[in-house]
């Protein structure tokens, strides 16, 4: 015992300070207990909440808008990444973190708005420099990377992905690509009809992955396929080359007579695939942006299916084909062309060369006769007649696959037969109102034996390999007039260009059929069609020219549009290798005139 | 008695011993330590750490110190204290001159290949020195309590500087509560802490703090009884002042000091940041809710959400896994272990013994109180472990060590009839 230090007496306790420490305990575990209670059952649904919106990664792997492509397979429109260094000055802390930014990023921008330095020490976020290349954007990134977390926080600056949609044929495919916006939404044309096709869809089963606390992607989480992207392109019908000629060809007819709008349509006859959709004035889809307000209507509008014009002459083979299949007239009949015309209070419809005599049907299409169709179609009962109009689809749209198409109009059987001149001006093609596309689907009808077909600029999806996926449906032909009486009127309108008003179109050595346009419209001038239909024996393609106001008072549809379907037709032979139908007209020792064989054309 | 051996080891001592055992204090620490290696397992199931087998291999060599120590006259202590004191000054210093760095610390010293931790060691030393000191001499004055700072602050200096704040904190509140616990008034102990307090209210709600200086002028006037006017107004100046010394000693911060003084605030304020662990912690409790989403089922732990979670958030894997229903267990879990230190510092044979047990209660009362708040947002994120239950060796063997002092103290409290 003695080794023991003897114990220090007990103290007396007073009660009370047991009594404080005893409710000190006391006050300190029901305060964490009640903590505990508001977090794990009055809050719990709240912060479940965000444990989950925590682990829920968003995969968004750069999904980018499907190349578009020509029918031969050129680039219209390509998706591209860029990238801009953005900043979040609230974020920043002060000053110090401020400039320690603006010394370390400083060397490696090559463009930042000037600005930037400022900037940083104010309130609101900022692009600091856009368009950065990938290149760009990895030094940066790796910059960003290895700045000192002590002296700045991460976050404040960051890279983001943006996408760019590219258009590298420029202007040449705008007025049916369109372009997309800010949002990298289709905006117009097939970047607008096809944004389904164009923008893939991720799989659903990217929403089941899920993120560690570092933000790393659990990989047994990963659904299968996340990170494959197809490599699916969408196809236009469109040929770049044909396009490209087509337009050319345009601009230079355009500036010859001072036009204020063109258009130039190719369609395959037999199946409505649009080869040539040229319209100018027009845009780059590149910087769309930066045309003027008042101008981006008239650049941007694609004339071509929402203009409605009347076309005047180059109905007339729709309505000869009507009464032929009405059996008003026989390809035989001859009809007295009086020249002119007296339909009534003060009208009085002359022929474009006063001339006149008995006329066969195709001489009336051939020397374009106003009087001569006059009477072709009093031979028809107005209201068959009617019928035959809206059967034929006038005063709807055609159903191309492009936004914005516009109605034609056809006036009611009241309208339309409240004079003799209402009907009469129908008959050579005024008083109905149709877009160029309908027109051309009419003319593409009598073409395709009767068949009417629908117009359309997408193919559909192609793999990487070029490879059809079959995703559209087929688009809807219809039988409007007999194959036999189709064919009758082409052949009409071959002698059009053989040796009538379309003079303008003839190739020698091929055979095609056309048919000229010239009609004042009530709001313009006037409008110079010509449409062209080759090869005249089983028919491929239909052309359509139209040129609004040309200049001039030699301005018509056979001098303005039909040297300008001539040369579309003599790119498509060329495309094609079509051989001469006629090789007398080429071959032969003494030619008429010296031709250079087509096959060489440019 | 026969033997003058401090330790006895005869069966019928044997035997004894285990009556006067305090089982339930030898109980709830083990039963702490068996949840800490379940929730570990889980945290680090995603990753196959080995922290878990760790925590309870350790945990049953502290379970043996326990036992051992329960048998030792810790009266010894009282007469030994200056070589525990100068051992645990060593052992600090050293940490100086051989510490291994690590999370821009210096805490640890390598022993046998081992990192150990002075510093968790040094609480349980300081609880011994000052239970020796106060054990003493009475405190009648508060000169009389400065004594014990005396003693405190070589030690509390070197961890201060590791930098360690957590623990050099949990020393300051060892100290408070055996002074309180020793006689002194708890009006000084409350004057000694207000120049903080009233710093604090300066910077955010300065009626607060004017009110508060006036408030401890009066603590001042009623606990200081002979100096009652004199200390009354030194008692409201010095509030006052700190209110202003606190804002000047504010400004001379770096400018990411107070972005962590100022998280703890409002941890939102950076979510990705030091903050990150308030947030998480919490949405992992929340999201435990009533019953918890079941052993090795919880996200946030198993995405591993909460970096370190084995050692200071432990406690929101508990949490989430096990819900309110675990986290009020363990909850009651240490209220009861408090609850017995309390006891056994109430019944113990003299001072010494009884300051022992206080100074271990405000140990584990105060690391319990801050940890388990951290983890549920309501104090500042400080690395104060939760005893038993969070991860680290030398914490866990001096957290047992401690115990076993204070099973001495229990078992020998009905020995005095002896002396």
């Amino acid at each position: 015992m003695s080794a023991l230090p003897r114990p220090t007496p007990l103290k007396h306790q007073p009660r009370s300070r047991l009594v404080v420490v005893w409710l000190l305990l006391m006050v300190a575990a029901t305060a964490l207990m009640l903590r505990l209670l508001t977090l794990q059952v009055l809050d719990s649904k709240e912060l479940q909440a965000k444990a989950l919106e925590q682990q829920e990664i968003k995969l968004n792997p750069f999904l980018a808008r499907r190349t578009i492509v020509d029918r031969d397979g050129r680039v219209v429109a390509i998706d591209r990444e860029i990238y801009s260094l953005w900043a979040y000055p609230s974020l920043i802390q002060d000053n110090l973190e401020a400039t320690y930014i603006s010394e370390q990023l400083a060397p490696l921008l090559r463009q930042p708005r000037p600005d930037w330095q400022e900037k940083l020490r104010g309130k609101e976020g900022f692009r600091i420099e856009q368009w950065l290349t990938p290149s760009e954007a990895d030094r940066l990134a790796a910059k960003l990377r290895t700045m000192d977390p002590q002296k700045w926080r991460s976050g404040s600056v960051e890279l983001v992905v943006e996408r760019q949609r590219n258009y590298p044929q420029k202007e040449l495919f705008a007025a049916v690509s369109g372009f997309v916006n800010a949002d990298h939404l289709g905006q117009n044309g097939v970047e607008s009809s096809y944004e389904f096709l164009i923008k893939p869809r991720p799989s659903e089963a990217v929403d089941r992955a899920k993120k560690d606390g570092r933000g790393l992607l659990l990989p047994n989480t990963v659904p299968k396929g996340v990170v494959m992207v197809d490599q699916n392109k969408v196809q236009l019908t469109l040929s770049a080359r044909l396009q490209r000629s087509a337009r050319k060809a345009l601009q230079e007819q355009m500036k010859e007579y001072n036009a204020s709008q063109g258009i130039v349509l190719v369609m395959d006859t037999r199946n409505g695939e649009m080869l040539a959709m040229v319209k100018e004035p027009t845009y780059d889809p590149n910087t769309f942006f930066s045309y003027k307000q008042a101008e981006r209507d008239r650049l941007f509008r694609n004339a071509a299916i929402t203009d409605l014009f009347e076309p005047g002459s180059t109905f007339k083979p729709i309505n000869v084909a009507i009464a032929l299949e009405a059996g008003a007239i026989q390809p035989d009949t001859v009809i007295y062309d009086e020249g002119t015309l007296d339909l009534g209070g003060g009208h009085v419809v002359e022929n474009f060369d006063l001339s006149g005599g008995n006329l066969s049907i195709q001489q009336i299409i051939e020397r374009s006769s106003n009087v001569g169709m006059i009477h072709i179609v009093e031979r028809l009962k107005p209201q068959v007649y009617y019928n035959w109009l809206e059967q034929i689809g006038l005063g709807d749209r055609t159903g191309i696959d492009l936004p914005g198409e516009q109605r034609g109009i056809l006036k009611t059987f009241e309208e339309l037969t409240l004079s003799r001149s209402d009907t009469a001006t129908v008959a050579f093609g005024n008083g109905v109102s149709l877009t160029p596309i309908q027109l051309l689907q009419l003319h593409g009808a009598l073409a395709n034996d009767g068949k009417l077909v629908t117009p359309h600029v997408v193919r559909g999806l192609i793999t990487e390999t070029g490879e059809d996926i079959p995703v559209l449906e087929p688009r809807s032909t219809r039988q409007i007039f007999s194959a036999a009486i189709a064919r009758q009127v082409m052949e009409m309108m071959v002698s059009v260009v053989e040796g009538g008003t379309g003079k303008n179109a003839r190739i020698p050595g091929y055979r095609l059929a056309g048919k000229t346009g010239t009609a004042e419209q009530p709001n313009l001038s006037k409008v110079t069609s010509f449409v062209g239909i080759f090869p005249a024996r089983q028919p491929r393609y239909v052309t359509l020219a139209v040129i609004y106001e040309p200049d001039g008072d030699n301005a018509f549809g056979g001098t303005v549009a039909a040297p300008l379907v001539k040369s579309v037709i003599e790119e498509l032979i060329v495309m094609d290798g079509v051989a001469p139908s006629h090789r007398e007209e080429v071959v032969p020792s003494p030619p008429a005139e010296p031709e250079r064989p087509p096959a060489t054309d440019p | 008695m026969a033997s003058t051996s401090w330790y006895f080891l005869d069966f019928a001592s044997l035997r004894r011993h285990g009556q006067e055992v305090d089982w339930l204090l030898f109980l709830l620490p083990l039963v702490l330590m068996v949840v800490g290696g379940v929730a570990i397992y889980s945290i680090g199931y995603a990753r196959a750490q080995p922290h878990w087998w760790q925590h309870w291999v350790t945990g049953c060599i502290g379970i043996g110190l326990m036992l051992v120590l329960s048998r030792l006259r810790y009266e010894l202590l009282a007469h030994f204290h200056w070589l525990t004191y100068g051992l645990m000054l060593a052992s600090l210093v050293a940490v100086m001159f051989f510490g291994v760095t690590e999370l821009g610390a210096e805490r640890w010293i390598p022993i046998l290949g081992f990192h150990v931790q002075p510093s968790e060691f040094a609480k349980v030393g300081v609880i011994i020195s000052l239970a020796a000191l106060l054990s003493r001499h009475d405190i009648e004055t508060p000169l009389d309590a400065l004594r014990a700072v005396w003693i405190l602050l070589p030690p509390w200096v070197l961890i201060f500087l590791q930098p360690n704040l957590g623990t050099s904190l949990v020393l300051v509140a060892i100290a408070l509560g055996m002074l309180y616990w020793a006689g002194a008034s708890g009006g000084w102990i409350l004057l000694a802490l207000s120049p903080v307090v009233a710093a604090v209210l300066f910077h955010f709600v300065p009626l607060a703090w004017l009110i508060w200086s006036g408030l401890m002028g009066t603590v001042a006037w009623c606990s200081l009884a002979p100096w009652r006017a004199g200390s009354a107004i030194a008692a409201v100046v010095v509030n006052l002042l700190s209110g202003q010394l606190g804002t000047w000693l504010w400004n001379i911060l770096h400018d990411y000091q107070k972005r962590r003084l100022l998280l703890f605030l409002d941890p939102s304020q950076d979510p990705t940041g030091g903050g990150y662990h308030l947030i998480q912690s919490q949405i992992a409790i929340g999201a435990g809710t009533l019953w918890g989403k079941g052993f090795l089922k919880g996200t946030q732990t198993q995405l591993n959400f909460i970096p370190e979670q084995h050692t200071d958030f432990v406690f929101s894997a508990i949490g989430e896994e096990f819900g309110f229903v675990g986290c009020l267990f363990v909850l009651l879990v240490f209220v009861g272990i408090c609850g017995r230190l309390l006891l056994i510092a109430h019944t113990a044979k003299d001072n010494f013994g009884s300051l022992l047990a206080i100074g271990v209660f405000s140990f584990i009362l105060f690391q319990t109180f801050v940890n388990i708040g951290m983890n549920i947002g309501v104090a500042p994120v400080t690395g104060i472990p939760l005893p038993w239950l969070s991860y680290g060796r030398s914490a866990l063997l001096a957290n047992f060590t401690a115990i076993g002092l204070v099973e001495s103290v229990a078992v020998l409290r009905h020995r005095r009839q002896y002396y």
